[in-house]
């Protein structure tokens, strides 16, 4: 069976900027995360898969159709393209269903009032775009890709802009989809977003694919890559003097707290740390990774990633 | 939706203030000029200001029939549909050449009463103004529609070849006249004048009729092209 995204060998560069570099993947249903820091080439992905540009390199399809040559993918196809752009002088209505009808939907009024209603909308749905808050521009742009029942859903960065109680609704959403047997393609540079949503994730840095797999799966990649630990404890020279002799460390720093721990295997470090503490009778009062949002994360995969990118 | 875009805001109510003028002094001659001052008129204001106006108004409503899509970020849900990028190349066109001939009808129409009061064949008058200034308008907005498409700075460009070429160069010898859309507007609306008072392109009414349509389909078939390789 073709997968409904298939990307083999795509590469994407402007002038001398690579924006992707050699990504391959093919999606499965449900639901994939696509998770990378802002300028990644997550939004120049979506761009090629839903045909608005063509690869440097490589090949792209969507339910076995190039996106670039055939329009009619559009009507299988959903996608919450990057930004907020509305026409402000539509209501809600009037673009859902412009969009609906485009994409070759009968009833097109009727299928606008019943995504908008999915989307919590329908009570703003006949007012003009032009006094929506980002939440709810971003809520019908949401909408506008549910409207042709499509079977394939591409959705870049679709929860920016939401409050926490929209997020939490569309994050139900966008499960809710994925368990419909619908291939959906969502992105955020947000891991823990990306977590609640998706059930395999693909990590993209400096235009590479670095990982790929089921979120927790990622979660272990990362742990067992290299990272900084702060530890703070009663004995720090002490540790500090054991954990050299461990081969997962691979360099130590005094402060006035505690230690700075450099570790090739995050894993193994947090096995050994309490056994080590215990044996010498330390205390451990705090062990803390240092910059474990997703930008260091990124960081240190870009090594396993070196030589690509801008 | 294409037809809504341009008319939306205050844009068009701005563009239209420009032909209106247009008409208010074409109205004014009408009432007080005496015969050879209207036919004068006629011949200044129908032959030649008419087309400016119009290719000022084409070129604000053609460089924006993409350029607000591109500026408010709509161009990729438009383009997120099973239409083919052709047809919304033409749609748009469409749209904003429609509005700028509407637009700019006041100010024919008025030049035509300038006209009932000259000794010009009056249907010939008629016929040709009409004429003229659809097929200018139609060809000015197809020029400014892919000058968007290719520039981004597609205003000043337009407007700069409005000013040099079309005002300037064009005025001072047939040969750059032949290659202005303006001057080929003009030798349509000379039609009914036995002898042009005023400068037109070197060429027949058919063949200038002719050149004005075949710089429509050009410009609008690149448009076309233009956003179907487009990278939005």
């Amino acid at each position: 069976m073709t997968a409904a995204l298939q990307v083999d060998g795509v590469s994407k560069w402007f002038g001398d900027t690579v924006a992707l570099s050699d990504v391959s993947f093919s999606s499965r249903p449900g639901v994939t995360g696509l998770l990378g820091h802002n300028g990644a080439g997550k939004s120049t992905l979506f761009d090629l898969l839903a045909g608005f540009s063509s690869p440097s390199q490589g090949t792209v399809r969507v339910l076995g159709l190039d996106p670039r040559t055939e329009p009619l993918v559009h009507s299988r196809l959903g996608l919450v393209p990057d930004g907020d752009g509305l026409w402000p002088f539509l209501t809600a209505q009037q673009v859902v269903s412009f969009l609906a009808r485009n994409r070759g939907v009968r009833d097109y009024e009727g299928a606008a009032r019943s995504a908008l209603r999915t989307v919590g909308m329908e009570a703003a749905a006949d007012r003009r775009v032009a006094g929506y808050s980002k939440g709810m521009r971003q809520r019908v742009r949401l909408a506008q890709a549910l409207v042709h029942d499509p079977e394939v859903l591409l959705l870049d960065e679709p929860l920016n802009g939401l409050d926490p109680a929209q997020r939490r609704a569309d994050v139900d959403l966008v499960r809710r989809l994925g368990s419909q047997g619908r291939t959906v393609l969502v992105s955020s540079h947000i891991l823990a977003e990306v977590e609640r949503m998706a059930d395999r994730v693909l990590v993209v840095v400096n235009g590479r694919l670095v990982a790929e797999g089921t979120p927790t799966g990622v979660q272990e990649l990362l742990a067992q890559s290299a990272r900084t630990v702060r530890v703070e404890t009663d004995g720090a020279r002490r540790l500090g003097g054991l954990l050299l002799a461990e081969d997962c460390v691979d360099g130590i720093e005094l402060g006035e707290d505690g230690l700075v721990v450099q570790t090739s295997d995050g894993a193994q470090l947090a096995l050994r740390l309490p056994q080590l503490a215990r044996d010498a009778g330390l205390q451990l009062r705090r062990v803390v990774p240092i910059g474990e949002d997703l930008e260091s994360v990124f960081t240190r995969l870009t090594a396993s990633a070196r030589g690509a990118g801008r | 939706m294409s037809l809504r875009s341009v008319l939306r805001g205050k844009r068009v109510v701005a563009v239209a203030l420009l032909p209106l003028l247009i008409a208010v002094v074409a109205v004014a001659l009408t009432l007080t000029a005496g015969d050879r001052d209207r036919s004068q008129g006629y011949a200044v204001l129908g032959g030649e200001l008419l087309f400016l106006v119009i290719a000022l108004v084409a070129l604000v409503l053609g460089v924006n029939a993409f350029g607000d899509d591109r500026d408010e970020r709509t161009l990729r849900l438009l383009l997120a549909t099973t239409l083919p990028r052709w047809q919304i190349a033409v749609a748009k066109y469409a749209a904003a050449a429609g509005v700028t001939w509407l637009a700019c009808l006041p100010a024919t129409l008025s030049c035509l009463a300038l006209a009932t009061a000259s000794d010009l064949p009056l249907g010939t008058a008629v016929w040709s103004l009409l004429l003229a200034s659809a097929l200018g308008a139609a060809a000015y907005v197809g020029v400014f529609v892919l000058l968007s498409l290719v520039l981004s700075r597609a205003v000043l460009v337009g407007l700069a070849y409005l000013v040099l070429w079309e005002g300037l160069l064009a005025g001072t010898t047939t040969a750059f006249r032949n290659l202005s859309v303006g001057a080929y507007a003009s030798r349509v609306a000379a039609a009914p004048f036995d002898d042009i008072p005023f400068a037109t392109a070197d060429a027949s009414v058919a063949v200038a009729a002719v050149v004005l349509l075949a710089l429509t389909a050009i410009t609008v078939a690149l448009a076309g092209g233009r956003l179907r390789r487009a990278h939005v």
